[in-house]
């Protein structure tokens, strides 16, 4: 299966999540998981513009916390960033294999004439 | 996380908010409960979950129309509706302790899971350490050392902890999703950092495709071949027809021929079909390309903001 080296970073949980899902995936699946991935990008966004503005609009213990917050959201996004780079690597391969498929199937059309 | 508790009695009962988010695994006795009852939730029928709990109400109010995702998580998890709404009552029940300041260290105790420990010394003890709302390293280490959460977990346990207790000490009567995802113990996006949960589903995403492309150019590769045998057989067939137009045997070679190119035809349109599914399945991959692209583009510049800020 693909990407199995960047699946070995996962948590053990999230690994065999990953698992089960693909025992149990339908033709729904893929616009599912574009789906939840959209939300939680979304989500996530949302919660560090509330963090952002909770920083500037707070003082003395409650800035710091906001800004120990926006240290952690920094860290997950540059983890993100560097793990999505190289999930993202893989699609051209992707590619060019269902290309490849239909290139050959393509060139395979010769009908007998009748 | 892991809650050490031996101790836990009830089974899937919602009546008291205690019973949904007492003492179990990751510190939500929900998850505990509804593993033990269902075994393990794949994590999209947990998020189903979610979905329709979001907005506090079971089919209708501000998400929506929950009746498609409560379809699916019943035929899916064998979960009742009534069940969901058990889940629900219970966790509105807790919302307006919160909401209205009652219980809080109670109720803290509960999301911790702690609430049903039975020995009433470290009981409080616990509560007195909850008190101010806050878990510092040291007091999670001290609940190490009581045998309560395992050591290793102190730190993210104190982390956790305090992130929830502040989130459910907002003037709101909503806890948000990554909040009550902590809570039910899905931690999809509560226990997981974001980078985590996004690669996760990324790779799924990947491997979704993967699997598709592939099941699709066997499914090319076979119908080809079949395409393939009608083709020669239709080939062989026009090589050998016989010399006399009149005569019963041409008149034979002929309905064979047409029959001969009729399968040829439907094998050949079997063939352009799975192409042109296959093309769909490569514009799809492109559209989510760009969507890929488009929340990279989102993050780089929540990213930037957040170091602007940082720097000033």
């Amino acid at each position: 299966m693909i990407g199995q080296n960047l699946q070995k970073k996962l948590p053990e949980d999230l690994q065999g999540a990953v698992g089960q899902y693909m025992e149990q995936a339908t033709d729904d699946s893929i616009d599912e998981v574009a789906v939840e991935i959209a939300q939680q990008a979304t989500g996530f966004i949302d919660r560090v513009n509330e963090t952002l503005q909770r920083y500037e609009s707070s003082d003395g213990t409650e800035r710091d916390e906001a800004r120990a917050e926006l240290f952690a959201r920094l860290r997950d996004i540059r983890n993100f960033k560097a793990n999505a780079q190289q999930v993202l690597a893989v699609m051209p391969d992707l590619k060019k294999r269902c290309a490849t498929v239909l290139a050959k199937s393509d060139r395979k059309r010769k009908r007998p004439a009748a | 996380m892991t809650i050490v508790n031996n101790n836990r009695a009830s089974d899937f009962q919602f009546e008291t908010f205690s019973d949904l988010v007492g003492a179990g695994e990751y510190g939500g006795g929900l998850s505990a409960s509804l593993r033990r009852k269902f075994g393990n939730l794949p994590p999209e029928l947990m998020i189903l979950l979610m979905r329709i709990l979001e907005d506090g109400q079971i089919n209708g109010g501000p998400d929506g129309d929950d009746t498609k995702d409560i379809a699916k998580l019943k035929k899916e998890a064998c979960i009742s509706t009534s069940e969901l709404h058990q889940i629900n009552s219970a966790f509105q029940g807790f919302l307006s302790n919160w909401s209205t300041g009652h219980g809080s260290v109670e109720a803290y105790m509960s999301i911790l899971g702690l609430d049903e420990l039975q020995d009433e010394t470290l009981k409080s003890q616990i509560a007195q350490m909850l008190m101010d709302g806050y878990v510092t390293s040291d007091e999670a280490m001290k609940l190490a050392e009581l045998g309560v959460i395992d050591k290793a977990d102190a730190d993210a346990f104190a982390e956790s902890a305090n992130w929830v207790m502040a989130d459910g000490n907002k003037p709101t009567s909503s806890l948000s999703r990554e909040a009550k995802e902590y809570m039910f113990g899905i931690g999809i996006t509560g226990q997981y950092s974001f980078g985590d949960t996004m690669l996760m589903l990324m790779l799924l995403m990947m491997q979704l495709f993967q699997k598709r492309i592939e099941d699709m150019s066997s499914a090319v590769a076979e119908a080809q071949l079949k395409a393939d045998v009608s083709a020669a057989k239709y080939r062989a067939l026009l090589a050998n027809a016989p010399a006399d137009r009149e005569s019963d045997d041409y008149a034979a070679w002929s309905r064979e021929k047409e029959a001969l190119k009729m399968d040829m035809d439907h094998d050949d349109d079997e063939v352009q079909q799975l192409m042109a599914e296959l093309k769909r399945v490569m514009d799809k991959y492109d559209t989510l390309e760009k969507m890929f692209q488009g929340i990279l583009d989102q993050i780089g510049a929540s990213e930037r903001a957040m170091a602007q800020k940082m720097d000033s």
